[in-house]
């Protein structure tokens, strides 16, 4: 297992974000990680990145504790826009560089002109949806081993999500990384997730493998969402 | 080492247009007092000004540098950087050290410029003297203030509620321990050495004992606040 996260508790003030949590995900897989605003994603996803510190619970990624070596081999793209908006996309890009081992300087320009963003403009300056694509180019620039993508595409237009979409996919790659993505939009990368996990209120009400899941239910993904959102 | 010089380059260029501008504050300054004073007149005296207002603009500057990362959800990317939590407030602090450095330069040289120009003829003092003692007053509560800041915004980060309220209380209680605890520390500290100025005033020579206490406790109480601060980044501190 990749990930072990076991009797994970996070509380903020005057509420449990994470209530108890406990899932592995293997090597390779796309797991969804899916619910309503406030169920606890964002959160989750937070202490996977080593940024929010579990108030109990343990979490265990490639068998250790999350140090800053297993932080050089997590891509982690956040709900908000967290660049500096002072610096250019070539400066941002110039920046990040050294900390991920095995950045491909090459493969980010590329990726910059797949998203058509524009190298030399201030990430401050950028559209919603454009710095939406910074992010899955910051995130692909490099081989990382899990990707943890918190809500990619919200707020985001319609053609942007079309190319955040088409560059997860074609860059991700199957069998060696593993993805973790939130997102309300479920009917738009239902076909991409291989494992599930819906949480409400902080904890996990259903999960598994998202084939045997339609099939004992019959019902999609989606409809599955709407359905524990009630 | 490269993703550490990486973060230093950030944090140095992140506020390059606020050090210009006191640069450029600072040496008009200096040239309006050289060309204007007179030996008569206390106007040169405002030479010193450039001195208290970085020690009092840089710590708002190194306490915005922190809440500006929180506030712009940057805290997410840096946080998430594969590195050791400490750097972060460690780096920040010798950014903005950096920025004192300079400061100091071109302060201590307006101000010895001013000194020559015209004051010389009545107080006489050698040159590396006038650098030392700018610089140990200079730095020495630099150097507080900054742990303090540093302190503080450490503090703020490492809870959800109230940041504000426990910035405040770790100020006053910082105060409060300082001040009661530095009588006897200097005394002590005193005992480590002292440093013997001559000073010639009017044609009479006098000399002035420089004790070490006073300037190493200010170091001291620096250095216990800033590794207060590395530690709770080290354990605490959170997006």
């Amino acid at each position: 297992m990749i990930i072990e996260v076991e009797g994970l508790w996070k509380r903020y003030p005057g509420t449990w974000a994470l209530r108890d949590l406990s899932f592995t995900a293997k090597k390779g897989r796309v797991l969804g990680i899916l619910g309503e605003n406030g169920s606890g994603k964002s959160t989750l996803f937070r202490i996977l990145a080593g940024i929010t510190r579990p108030t109990r619970g343990k979490v265990r990624i490639f068998g250790t504790p999350i140090t800053p070596t297993v932080k050089a081999r997590i891509a982690y793209l956040p709900e908000v826009q967290p660049y500096y908006p002072w610096m250019t996309v070539r400066e941002l890009l110039e920046f990040l560089a050294p900390f991920y081992p095995g950045w491909d300087p090459q493969k980010a320009l590329n990726l910059v002109d797949f998203m058509q963003l524009p190298l030399e403009k201030k990430v401050g300056d950028l559209s919603k949806g454009q710095k939406g694509r910074l992010k899955v180019v910051v995130a692909f620039s490099w081989p990382s081993e899990i990707v943890l993508m918190d809500e990619p595409l919200g707020g985001i237009d319609p053609p942007s999500r079309k190319r955040i979409l088409g560059a997860l996919f074609s860059e991700f790659r199957y069998g060696e990384q593993t993805i973790l993505i939130s997102t309300h939009l479920v009917s738009e990368v239902e076909e991409f997730i291989e494992d599930v996990i819906y949480l409400k209120d902080g904890s996990i009400v259903l999960s598994g493998h998202a084939d045997q899941l339609r099939e004992e239910r019959g019902k999609s993904l989606s409809e599955l969402f709407e359905e524990v959102a009630t | 080492m490269k993703p550490i010089v990486t973060l230093f380059k950030k944090e140095f260029k992140e506020h390059r247009l606020i050090l210009f501008f006191l640069v450029v504050a600072t040496v008009v300054l200096d040239l309006y007092l050289l060309l204007t004073g007179s030996s008569d007149s206390a106007k040169p005296l405002w030479v010193l000004a450039p001195y208290s207002g970085t020690l009092i603009i840089l710590p708002f500057l190194l306490a915005h540098a922190f809440t500006s990362e929180w506030k712009s959800d940057t805290a997410y990317v840096l946080l998430a950087l594969p590195i050791r939590p400490f750097w972060i407030p460690v780096l920040k602090f010798l950014a903005l050290l950096c920025y004192a450095g300079i400061l100091f330069g071109i302060s201590t040289l307006g101000g010895y410029l001013v000194y020559v120009r015209f004051y010389a003829n009545h107080v006489s003092i050698s040159t590396a003297d006038f650098w030392l003692l700018s610089a140990l007053f200079y730095f020495s509560w630099t150097l507080l203030f900054f742990s303090l800041v540093t302190l503080m915004e450490a503090a703020k980060f490492s809870v959800h509620r109230y940041r504000g309220l426990l910035g405040t209380a770790v100020f006053f209680g910082t105060l409060f321990f300082w001040v009661r605890l530095s009588d006897p520390a200097v005394r002590w500290l005193d005992r480590i050495g002292h440093y013997t100025l001559t000073l010639r005033i009017e044609g009479e020579l006098i000399t002035q004992t420089i004790r070490f206490g006073e300037p190493l406790w200010i170091a001291i109480t620096g250095a216990v606040l800033l590794g207060l601060a590395v530690l709770l980044f080290e354990t605490k501190v959170e997006v």
